[in-house]
């Protein structure tokens, strides 16, 4: 119970930073509105062509924001040594991880949320009525992303070129999470029945355990210096 | 098709890639060990 | 670590396996009864890509070893193994393709294996370009363990995921390469060469082993001078 407390607070504390000045979400929200806005010329103002992509769209809109807001999250720590007085805290290593990791899932999740209105709107689809459905494939998705993310961004914050380092450690590596929300979100648009779903969903939960536990065993080592 | 193109064409691209990484092997490890002896040298002068 | 001497006879040894690899795949081994004579790009094929996967499985091991014990030893194995491995990989993939040319018609196909290979190997190779960006030495090899790690518990994942993506839209219309009960005289072709590949892959470990002595060498150099 102590345990969980300390991640609330870990978790808190970045959520509320983000809250005071908002800049990542800003950033984040204005890159996936570009993105989305962008896409529209690649794929010219063929409906059914837009129709055909747009789950690998959205995912893509998705995975490039997320490495933004992972990048400056991690970003903020090292600025004013807080990392140092993070580390400080008297807790266990994994409890920093998973507080960092749910304040990180937060802001994305929260970013996504806003895009998908957005999505359906600039492209015309109707996706209010497959909004639970999409969450069921977004929520675990995200996660390990998230996931994978928090412990990439930890080793790549002090880089010379970390900008470039995130995206080409952790994409590589979510390969089969990508693809799988990707192809879990084609049949959930198509308004195919949920079933056909959930192979892919069950990837997304196998991604997320094993990514989750292999990350809460590694993560002490990454912080000890 | 004549297939021999093929077959050649694989098997020495492969023995290419070997011989250069044999021969980038060697050439980084000897100038890792001109690194050290240059060390060496420099520290057995500043002793002396 | 080996002396020069055992390092030299295993240099001539695969030297050797390889020779003999070639005649056995070349002249022993008849052409494969449905694609014929080029078929025989197998032999070279199949034993890379296995040795590569021996190599990341070497990477795996050696970065747990590290992160449990802190030896300087099973970090520089698993460095060097995964840059072994990345050569191996490429080559495969390259072979593959130039395979794929005159067989399926095509340099490229995103088949199942095809695409989890090249995961792979970009997963190591962003392992490779982490290592030469951080600057201290143990903090460098205690994020590429990490990476190590997360790089083969992924590999069964990815497949998986690839092998989805191809079967539950697609009909099966890739061809496997190679007939699927192999002829015995080309297992004993295959196995020959796999032999070989594995003493390579054991002979260029050796040789990468000594660059990292010598650079361990250079940095407890430096450490002194710096005192």
């Amino acid at each position: 119970m102590i345990f969980v407390g300390h991640v609330m607070a870990i978790a808190r504390k970045d959520l509320l930073a983000e809250w005071r000045n908002r800049e990542s979400f800003t950033a984040m929200f204005y890159f996936a509105f570009l993105v989305l806005f962008l896409f529209n010329f690649a794929l010219g103002a063929d409906q059914a062509l837009i129709r055909g992509a747009s789950s690998g769209l959205l995912w893509l809109a998705f995975t490039f924001t997320s490495v933004l807001g992972l990048g400056r999250s991690v970003q903020g720590e090292l600025e004013n040594d807080c990392l140092e007085g993070l580390l400080l805290y008297p807790t266990q290593r994994e409890a920093i991880y998973l507080g960092k990791l749910l304040g990180n899932f937060s802001v994305i999740l929260v970013v996504e949320l806003v895009i998908l209105p957005l999505f359906a709107i600039l492209y015309n689809m109707d996706l209010w009525s497959q909004i639970p459905k999409l969450l069921l494939i977004a929520v675990p998705g995200t996660l390990g992303f998230a996931a994978a993310g928090t412990l990439l961004s930890s080793m790549t914050a002090g880089l010379r070129a970390r900008e470039a380092m995130l995206p080409f450690l952790l994409f590589p590596l979510t390969i089969p999470l990508i693809l799988s929300a990707v192809k879990g979100t084609e049949v959930v648009l198509r308004g195919e029945p949920f079933e056909l779903a959930m192979p892919w969903v069950k990837l997304i939960a196998a991604f997320d355990v094993v990514f989750l536990v292999t990350s809460l065993l590694t993560f002490e080592y990454l912080v000890e210096e | 098709m004549n297939p021999w193109p093929y077959i050649l064409g694989a098997y020495l691209l492969a023995a290419a890639g070997m011989v250069c990484y044999l021969v980038s092997l060697r050439r980084r490890t000897k100038a890792m060990a001109a690194q050290v002896a240059a060390l060496q040298r420099h520290s057995k002068e500043a002793a002396s | 670590m080996i002396g020069r001497g055992a390092e030299r006879v295993l240099g001539l040894l695969a030297a050797f396996g390889l020779l003999i690899g070639l005649y056995i795949g070349f002249v022993y081994a008849p052409p494969d009864a449905v694609q014929g004579e080029v078929q025989r790009i197998m032999y070279l094929h199949v034993p890379l890509i296995l040795v590569s996967y021996l190599a990341f499985f070497v990477v795996f091991v050696m970065s747990i070893l590290y992160l449990l014990r802190r030896q300087e030893r099973h970090d520089a194995i698993a460095h060097s193994s995964a840059e072994i491995g990345v050569l191996f990989t490429a080559l495969a993939i390259a072979a593959g393709s130039i395979w794929g040319r005159p067989t399926w018609g095509t340099w490229w196909t995103w088949d199942a294996r095809l695409t989890t290979t090249t995961i792979l190997l970009l997963i190591f190779i962003g392992y490779l370009m982490l290592r030469t960006l951080v600057d201290d030495p143990s903090r460098g090899a205690t994020f590429s363990a990490v990476l190590g790690i997360f790089g083969f518990l992924d590999i069964p994942i990815i497949h998986m995921s690839v092998v989805w993506w191809r079967t539950l839209h697609q009909p099966p219309s890739v061809l496997r390469p190679g007939p699927s009960t192999v002829a015995p005289d080309m297992q004993v072709a295959l196995y020959t060469n796999l032999a070989a590949f594995v003493v390579l892959y054991g002979y260029f470990l050796v040789k990468r082993l000594r660059l990292e002595e010598a650079r361990c060498e250079l940095n407890r150099l430096r450490m002194e001078g710096v005192e």
